[in-house]
């Protein structure tokens, strides 16, 4: 259908008039019209739809007609005014006045709200009524628009207007600051755009055309990104004005949208929809009850942000889809806390940032910086999971460290970085959202340091007359094995598996102890990965295009397999799939359990065991189990590819496979 | 370079009063007329001699909006000393002081010693609020005052050194406890009894004092 219509220009107005007959919804029309302009014949009607005001019936009914506002004197006096700017002919402009004074007469009585000279009310009905429909339906979509996309906090210093400010920080950062210092806060410019959705500043049709296009896509959030297509658009402009005064600027600004074309809504729409793509969605989740439902003005959070929010819940979704879009937002997402912290739990593929290096060695700080953007280029290069042009800095949640966080990310800020966000609640709310297994999700947690953990994890310890509680079983179990099993297991693999650099295991994390210089060499698509740090040359995530589809039992009832492990692969970005590791005599191969059917699996890829090189397993989780495939080079290894398992019995698992691989270099050797 | 101490400056105030060039003079020694609003907070630091000791200044730099209050809030917390600047030529900046000043009051330690600038004493034509009402102001609240100007220098290093002075001497007297770190103090590397392994440890100048800071 969607091609048909765009081979013949009339088919959509068709399937738009068919549609306009039956049930529909504005994302049926979107579908159908793909924000062009509409028909005028269709107008009223499509607009009604997208609004949702079709059943709405005539409320105008419940007028008493009655004139009585406080102060209704104003209100007539600027019904004349603007009509008398339309230059219909007489009769028909007292027919006009006499509608608009109804309609917010009725409207001000219905919310029990004041009418305020320049609130926007009239400029936003005109357009309406030049649809040339009864005062009942003007009313209805009136009403519509302005609960849906009239922001609440739509008056100077309201919150809509912070919102604006920092996405423009978010998108144009050099910009920001020139409107800052001059003191031009966004609501100078935009109020009457966020006030009448731009019917006070453009011409007729340029309105009626964004207006088609603004209830078809019915996202409320679209003004923002209108307005800030707007500013953006403007830059060269209004920085080449920096010597003329304030108000003259401002004058400039606020009349942008009148050299709008009505040919130019097209691309000005999908251009604001480009720069709505390319920004984290998070903040209009936590601000849209706050401007849309009437709560406004109480969300001090978003007039003290320092930066655009994300949401702990966008992040982790983030990172572990793989949109294919690539202007889709992606994270890289830079921790701040001091190193201990760190080390005691984070996101794999979090970027540490030692934020007291700033204040320490401010060169060494420089340097790292450098590191971090050189490390975010290599991640973008490589198309790895823990990259991305969005910068999203990680503090701990607590007053005491967040102080420097904020004073690392003021500096990206005030150097013009694009794309700086901050995360909400910090660690601490990362951690609460895995609140049933952070250890599953994040690297090297320990419960014993981790400051979430460690004041529940010690209390039980404590506590010796009871057992494990609910809440420390799965610390306690950890704590258990690690002990026992950590050093034995460790000792096993390495004895098993020569390693060809002799290097003990260590915790690599960037420090301020560490040398800089060295520290950002041979810098892994994903940092802190893992216990060893050799040159893993490319370790991405492979995925065949087309997958094999088996049943899991007949498959292990098969002769060549030599042992069968239940296990939960653990990918580069976090995530688990319940999988079954499954080792032939010549091959280590994955099947991954498709979710909604039982008892079938994906064959993931088939590995020779000739080609593992490393098996590893990581000192605080025995039972998280990596194998590197490659070949060797001279004295290094050269790894090629790398898989990673959580596998309940991992000792039996390491012991199965290595004993293959001896047995294959032993038969080889005869 | 090693120091004896360290003591945390924070320097509050109205937005355009002049925070971030007294700071850039201090530490940089220039004055720049056009500069870009200060975003959430800036940081500066510099070495001054006092008592023929070694003291780094950490001086931290906050923007003026109210915008950015909850977040230069939390700076106030660990500072040893506070300048709070106003503009001569900008009566309210002036009016405004009390609102800063229980502010600071109310979200720092007690000891942290407050120093009242009036910023700008360049512009004389344009002067708003007398000397006289600053130091009526500052004998009021018990705070130490002076007038100075980022743009040609005058009494910056004073306005500085002489509230690092005020800290040294309350440190002579026992009344801040230089073992919290909260008190905004932290003494030098050479000077900490707990770390006798680092260079320099011997109490001596200094000369060959490790780190590379």
């Amino acid at each position: 259908m969607a091609g048909i219509a765009d081979n013949d220009t009339n088919d959509w107005v068709t399937d738009l008039e068919n549609a306009i007959l039956e049930e529909c919804t504005a994302t049926d029309i979107y579908y159908i019209c793909k924000g062009k302009p509409l028909p005028e014949s269709l107008r009223s009607d499509v607009w009604q739809i997208c609004l949702d005001v079709r059943d709405k019936g005539n409320q105008l009914d419940n007028f008493n007609e009655i004139f009585d506002l406080p102060n209704q004197n104003e209100l007539r006096e600027d019904c004349t005014k603007f009509v008398s700017k339309l230059g219909n002919d007489e009769e028909e402009q007292i027919s006009v006045i006499s509608d608009l004074e109804s309609v917010i007469t009725f409207y001000c009585k219905c919310r029990n709200v004041m009418y305020n000279k320049n609130n926007g009310w009239v400029e936003l009905l005109i357009p309406i009524l030049t649809l040339k429909i009864p005062p009942s339906t003007v009313y209805n979509l009136f009403e519509a628009i302005l609960d849906t996309f009239i922001p609440q906090g739509c008056s100077a210093g309201g919150n809509a207007f912070h919102i604006l400010r920092l996405l423009l920080l978010y998108h144009d950062p050099e910009l920001c600051s020139f409107l800052d210092t001059k003191r031009i806060t966004t609501d100078k410019y935009c109020l009457t755009w966020f006030q009448s959705l731009f019917a006070s500043t453009c011409n007729m049709q340029v309105i009626i055309n964004m207006w088609d296009y603004y209830f078809q896509q019915s996202d409320p959030f679209f003004i923002f990104f209108l307005s800030l297509i707007m500013v953006i658009n403007a830059r060269e402009q209004i920085i080449s004005m920096s010597d003329q005064p304030v108000d003259k600027i401002i004058e400039t600004l606020s009349n942008m949208p009148t050299a709008l074309e009505a040919d130019d809504v097209g691309d000005f729409c999908s251009l604001a929809q480009y720069y709505a793509v390319k920004t984290p969605i998070s903040f209009r989740t936590d601000l849209l009850q706050n401007i849309y439902n009437g709560k406004a003005e109480e969300a001090t959070t978003v007039s003290q942000a320092l930066c655009l929010p994300v949401s702990v819940r966008e992040l982790v979704q983030n990172t572990a889809q793989d949109t294919g879009n690539i202007d889709a937002v992606r994270f890289f997402l830079v921790d701040c806390r001091p190193v201990e912290q760190y080390n005691a739990g984070h996101l794999p593929t979090a970027f540490h940032l030692d934020c007291n290096l700033m204040l320490q060695e401010p060169s060494a700080f420089s340097t790292a910086v450098q590191g971090l953007l050189s490390a975010q280029k290599q991640a973008l290069a490589h198309g790895s999971d823990a990259g991305g042009e969005h910068l999203c800095f990680l503090g701990s949640g607590r007053n005491e460290e967040d102080q420097y966080t904020h004073m690392v990310v003021a500096s990206f800020l005030q150097k013009h970085t694009q794309y700086v966000s901050l995360l909400t609640g910090g660690y601490i709310a990362l951690h609460n959202y895995f609140n049933n297994n952070p250890s599953q999700f994040l690297l090297d947690h320990d419960p014993k340091l981790c400051i979430v953990c460690a004041p529940i994890y010690n209390l039980n310890m404590s506590d010796k007359n009871s057992k494990y509680s609910h809440t420390s079983d799965i610390f306690g179990k950890i704590s258990a094995v690690m002990k026992s099993k950590s050093a034995e297991v460790k000792e096993k693999l390495i004895d098993y598996i020569v390693n060809p650099n002799n290097s003990p295991v260590q915790e690599r994390h960037v420090s301020s102890t560490d040398k800089i210089g060295k520290r950002y060499r041979n810098v892994t698509p994903v940092f802190s990965i893992d216990d060893d740090h050799d040159n893993v040359t490319s370790v991405e995530n492979k995925e065949e295009e087309s997958k094999e589809l088996v049943q899991i039992q007949q498959w292990l009832k098969n002769s060549m397999v030599v042992e069968h492990f239940p296990c939960e692969e653990v990918k580069l970005n976090g995530f688990m799939y319940k999988s079954h590791l499954i080792v032939t005599a010549s091959d280590l191969i994955v099947l991954r359990e498709v979710p909604d059917q039982k008892g079938i699996a994906e064959v993931i890829v088939k590995r020779p065991l000739s080609a593992i090189v490393k098996i590893t397993a990581k000192k605080r989780h025995p039972e998280l189990i990596t194998f590197k495939y490659g070949i060797p080079d001279g004295e290094n290894l050269i790894i090629s590819d790398m898989d990673r398992f959580l596998i309940p019995n991992a000792d039996k698992a390491t012991k199965v496979v290595s004993e293959q691989i001896l047995k294959k270099l032993k038969n080889r050797e005869f | 370079m090693s120091y004896a101490y360290l003591f945390k400056y924070i320097i509050i105030g109205d937005t355009g009063v002049g925070k971030s060039c007294l700071l850039l003079q201090f530490t940089d020694k220039r004055f720049q007329p056009v500069h870009d609003l200060t975003i959430g907070v800036e940081f500066g630091a510099r070495m001054i001699t006092i008592d023929s000791k070694q003291i780094k200044l950490q001086i931290w730099d906050t923007a003026g909006q109210e915008a950015f209050r909850s977040i230069t809030r939390s700076y106030y917390r660990g500072a040893a000393g506070a300048l709070l600047v106003y503009d001569i030529t900008r009566r309210e900046t002036f009016n405004h002081l009390t609102t800063w000043l229980d502010d600071a009051r109310q979200h720092s330690n007690s000891n942290m010693v407050i120093m009242l600038i009036g910023n700008k004493s360049d512009l004389e034509s344009r002067r708003e609020v007398k000397k006289e009402e600053g130091e009526a102001f500052a004998r009021e609240h018990g705070l130490v005052f002076m007038e100075t100007s980022a743009k040609t220098a005058a009494n910056v290093e004073e306005a500085f050194i002489n509230t690092a002075k005020e800290i040294y001497e309350k440190i002579q007297e026992g009344v801040f406890d230089i073992n919290n770190e909260a008190n905004g103090i932290k003494i030098g590397p050479q000077h900490s009894p707990t770390n006798p392994s680092l260079p320099g440890a011997t109490g001596s100048s200094g000369s060959q004092g490790g780190g590379c800071c």
